[in-house]
């Protein structure tokens, strides 16, 4: 997939309550990416949207696109936003589409918080693609979100490595001195102790409020063009080297499965390196997509950063902290920057490897991989590399 | 445990069938295909052999813990009355594996324990303290 490049990154503000539908926000996105890139609203031909919330049609409609070539949505959850970049280059790449709009956007924080005055969007998450599953097999259990889904995956990582709440703990407090560089962050002026963590409320063990993700609402949207397009425009060139998607077996059952730490990430990072020219070695920074501290630490190794049961002796030695060897989610991540899917993992990775990090910028960075993580464990990764 | 929701799960097509399934047995069952492999939740076809020639079997009333979680904030109302609750991920002899609300204390769950299975009125299967 070397012909296709990041032009232009754009995000919307990472609300803790809007007033804006989903819809709006993506728009604001979208535009910012358009003027990041130096691109024009009717330069966009094709259109890859978030499975819920809009349309490829509404979208070209608000941007006034009027000759839309490609749009394609895959439903792998929050990895859908890396799963939606590789669908755009596939389709530059393969002549489907000259410059492909990939944006997400969500209401995260108020469609659990219904207020007065502010609109409900008609379409909203298309939840999962288990969704039988989780209706008829897990609600039943009381299984009905999230973090139960996710929290016996947890615990039997901690049972198999001997990983404990100080490992946890330690992400989540790298994320949140991350998010202090971060003017955007929701989280920039709120440190956190140990101590904090350790107080923090139990949701669903080994859950604490404090492992889980922020609700936002937010949106952000990148634009994918051709390396060669990518010269001429605005910013400097960001290529995408290589991306993969992977979903565990079986997919749509988390209890079903002979090994719970087998992750969609295994298969996708695998897919993501080949041909890609570079190795996990040659990282400079990495985007880890931590809807949960626990999750974060096995994507690590699943990415091949670490080897099985280690990624805590790394999180905690500071190898993953800004000026360390090997910084994970410069911006904060899910955890203190804000949740939008990931998609703000992207676009951070596309500042570092441009030079335009400001506070948060690691020297030098040329190469960079960003996971992401969805529905029952599928994954994706992507690797980005510095223009040549 | 006492505040769990016993209900009818309202499922739909082969997760129905399966719930009746339990029902009319008083026990467990799973989905076991024609070529000997089981399945769980049911599928139209087998992941291991492709025919749909299938039928619900019972399964040990026993499984050992491979996983478990302990909700402590309900996320739904219904569950208000109910946390704190257990959830297991069981498997049992014949290798199946399911996950399943744990009606015993939850802090005496651990990996690699036997719970017993049982299942309500409804055909909704359980974990309960192993009986002695």
């Amino acid at each position: 997939m070397s012909a296709a490049a990041i032009v232009g990154v754009g995000e919307t503000p990472f609300h803790r309550g809007s007033p804006l539908l989903p819809v709006e926000l993506m728009l604001e996105a979208s535009l910012a990416a358009l003027d990041d890139a130096g691109l024009d609203r009717t330069d966009i031909d094709g259109i890859c949207p978030p499975p819920g919330y809009t349309s490829a049609e509404e979208l070209a409609v608000n941007l006034g696109v009027t000759d839309l070539a490609f749009s394609a949505t895959s439903s792998l959850g929050g990895a859908s936003s890396i799963a939606a970049i590789r669908n755009a280059a596939l389709a530059v790449r393969g002549g489907a589409a000259s410059c492909v709009l990939v944006v997400v956007g969500w209401n995260g924080f108020s469609w659990l918080r219904p207020r007065e005055g502010v609109p409900v969007p008609r379409h909203g998450l298309a939840l999962t693609s288990a969704q039988d599953v989780v209706t008829d097999v897990m609600v039943p259990q009381g299984a009905i979100g999230p973090p139960q889904f996710y929290a016996p995956v947890a615990n039997r990582y901690r049972h198999t490595y001997g990983i404990d709440e100080h490992d946890a703990a330690a992400f989540a407090l790298t994320m949140r001195r991350h998010a202090a560089n971060n003017d955007l962050a929701v989280m920039r002026d709120r440190p956190l102790t140990l101590e904090d963590y350790l107080a923090s409320p139990m949701i669903s063990d080994p859950f604490r409020v404090l492992d889980c993700c922020l609700e936002t609402d937010a949106a952000a949207a990148i634009l994918v063009t051709s390396e060669e397009r990518a010269r001429d425009l605005a910013q400097p060139v960001v290529s995408v080297l290589g991306a993969g998607e992977g979903r565990p077996d079986p997919p749509d059952d988390i209890a079903g499965r002979d090994d719970l730490l087998h992750i969609g990430l295994h298969g996708a990072a695998q897919r993501a390196f080949e041909g890609s020219g570079v190795g996990v070695g040659d990282l400079d920074t990495v985007g880890i997509y931590d809807c949960f501290t626990y999750i974060a630490l096995l994507q690590l190794e699943a990415l091949g950063v670490c080897g099985p049961g280690e990624a805590g002796a790394f999180v905690r030695s500071g190898a993953a902290e800004l000026g360390g060897a090997l910084p994970v989610n410069t911006h904060g991540g899910l955890l203190s920057q804000g949740h939008v899917w990931g998609m703000n993992h992207v676009v951070e990775m596309v500042r570092q490897l441009r030079g335009t990090a400001g506070a948060s910028q690691v020297a030098g960075a040329e190469v960079g991989a960003v996971t992401g993580w969805g529905d029952f464990g599928d994954g994706t990764a992507i690797v980005l590399g510095a223009g040549r | 445990m006492t505040g769990f929701p016993e209900s009818d799960p309202g499922a739909s097509g082969l997760h129905a069938r399966w719930y009746e399934a339990n029902r009319l047995a008083g026990r467990l069952t799973a989905q076991r295909c024609e070529c000997g492999r089981w399945r769980t939740p049911a599928r139209y076809r087998c992941p291991g052999c492709g025919t749909d020639v299938w039928s619900f079997e019972p399964v040990a009333p026993v499984g050992r813990v491979v996983s478990w979680t302990i909700t402590r904030r309900p996320l739904h109302f219904a569950f208000a009355e109910a946390v704190p609750y257990g959830i297991v991920v069981v498997v049992t002899d014949e290798g199946v594996r399911f996950l399943l609300q744990y009606r015993g204390d939850p802090d005496e769950i651990t990996i690699d324990d036997e719970v017993g299975i049982a299942v309500d009125r409804f055909g909704v299967p359980y974990a309960d303290s192993r009986p002695d």
